[in-house]
């Protein structure tokens, strides 16, 4: 409890911010003598102007948001009920286990190529891959927690009589949930990281990493600054908001 | 009546089959309290899947007034409280799981649980999760859950050898109040000898590997136990003659 007192609270907000404010401090510095060229680092005051004047940002910031939401949706809604039914039945698992661990070897990105020839160029083919990419990731996290699941409650449903959807559903998966949630913090990092990667491909006008690639190429590097902050700013935000949800939902982890 | 008829159960280790249980015999008065004492080892939590048809014998035969095994409603305490009940469930939530399942309208599903939690002096508690209550207080949980349900048969499997030694008699104190009001036939295993005979009717003795019953003591204690009877001449005679037919006797 001794954390929670009014001091030791004040204390921790400084532990947190003084690294940031060193960091701002020292890039002010480096920019103000002009340690670096005013060509690949802008100033942090700079940044922080678009970041806030450019009204399309919050267009771009939008878009992105809303490509990571759809395809991590469709993530979830695909492999968290495929990875329980693989580590439920020994037979799915058998059968599957092969293809996952191959697809899992090659890189996303690789086929997003692939998937530009199937989708098309426009948001079909990002959210296709962004499920891809997060789907595996959280397929084999609700497998895992399947297996992980303590052997005794299972064996407890059983001397109560319970089996088939009724054990699943009352006993399996929120056995699962806690490892579930491993995967969907870590898959709602790698969404994000597929659609910046996407955006600067091809087939959008709008959205963080078309901006930043934009930016780079007419050396507004100011701005692309800026967008990389805001996916920064998007990146933690996400994260954060996984981490409430988490820990309000599997409020037993750990205990 | 429960009855065990000459349950054998070997299993496979490597190319050689271990007998792990050789031909047990026992009846099980209906509303009867029977301790199962045995060594380590020695198969008595494999003799309780048997009975609560989780383990098939690989000989013999277990029914409840004619009916089968598989079919026999039971409630099962484990010694890990820990790993049974369910963490995401509240305590009440946790008691009244098994009638949940059996479809049990919500207002009885209140009546028992609630009635359950008072019995055992945990209804102050019942909105908390699992993992904020005590060792101690975790076991009744469990103990009150396998109860909901009216069980033909409570099979319980050292569940306090993971409390302390007070924390233990004052459970054992409160299972049996709950016993004594619910008159639920009940089969428990146990290696601490004071427990096995301070609950019991009857007390199964069990040998070594393969298991088979060495012998049944009856325990004369009159009932309402109290923690004093186990101190008196009685309850130390019998102790003394369960003892020796534990280590002497072939």
């Amino acid at each position: 409890m001794r954390y929670f007192t009014h001091l030791s609270m004040k204390n921790k907000i400084l532990h947190y911010c003084v690294v940031p404010i060193l960091i701002v401090i020292l890039w002010q510095i480096v920019s103000y003598c002009k340690l670096v060229s005013p060509l690949f680092l802008a100033s942090p005051y700079e940044v922080v102007k678009h970041l806030f004047q450019n009204g399309l940002m919050i267009i771009d910031l939008s878009y992105t948001l809303y490509r990571v939401l759809v395809g991590f949706t469709l993530a979830v809604a695909i492999g968290v009920p495929v990875g329980l039914l693989m580590g439920y039945s020994n037979k799915v698992y058998n059968s599957m286990e092969f293809v996952i661990e191959f697809f899992r070897g090659i890189p996303t990105t690789a086929l997003f190529p692939l998937f530009l020839l199937i989708f098309g160029i426009g948001d079909g083919a990002k959210f296709a891959v962004t499920a891809w990419g997060a789907g595996l990731v959280i397929l084999v996290n609700s497998m895992y927690g399947v297996h992980l699941g303590k052997e005794l409650r299972i064996r407890v449903a059983k001397t109560m009589k319970i089996s088939g959807f009724t054990l699943c559903r009352k006993v399996i998966f929120p056995e699962a949930l806690p490892q579930i949630f491993n995967g969907l913090r870590v898959a709602i990092s790698i969404s994000l990281i597929i659609v910046i990667v996407t955006e600067m491909f091809i087939g959008t006008e709008i959205g963080l990493g078309k901006r930043i690639i934009d930016a780079q190429l007419v050396y507004q590097t100011a701005d692309m600054y800026a967008a990389i902050l805001m996916t920064g700013i998007l990146g933690f935000m996400l994260n954060k908001i996984m981490m409430i949800f988490e820990k309000k939902v599997v409020h037993w982890k750990g205990k | 009546m429960i009855s065990l008829q000459s349950i054998t159960k070997e299993f496979k280790k490597g190319h050689d089959m271990v007998k792990v249980i050789d031909g047990i015999d026992l009846e099980i008065k209906k509303g009867e309290f029977v301790t199962v004492f045995g060594p380590n080892g020695s198969g008595k939590t494999t003799l309780l899947n048997i009975v609560a048809g989780i383990d098939k014998p690989t000989a013999g035969d277990v029914s409840i007034d004619n009916k089968k095994a598989a079919d026999i409603n039971v409630g099962y305490v484990f010694q890990n409280y820990n790993e049974s009940l369910f963490p995401w469930k509240t305590v009440f939530e946790n008691v009244i799981f098994p009638l949940e399942i059996a479809k049990i309208g919500k207002k009885e599903c209140v009546k028992i649980g609630e009635h359950l939690l008072i019995k055992v002096g945990l209804l102050h508690l019942k909105d908390k999760y699992v993992y904020e209550l005590s060792g101690g207080q975790r076991q009744l949980v469990s103990i009150c859950r396998a109860m909901a349900q009216k069980p033909d048969l409570l099979i319980m499997d050292e569940p306090f050898s993971s409390l302390d030694y007070s924390t233990t008699r004052k459970m054992e104190l409160n299972l049996l109040d709950v016993w004594e009001e619910q008159k639920i036939t009940t089969l428990f295993v146990s290696h601490d000898i004071d427990e096995a005979i301070f609950l019991a009717d009857r007390v199964v003795v069990l040998s070594p590997l393969p298991s088979k019953i060495k012998k049944i003591f009856e325990v004369k204690l009159p009932r309402p136990r109290t923690l004093d009877m186990l101190a008196s001449s009685e309850f130390t005679q019998l102790r003394n003659e369960i003892l020796h037919t534990f280590e002497y006797e072939k």
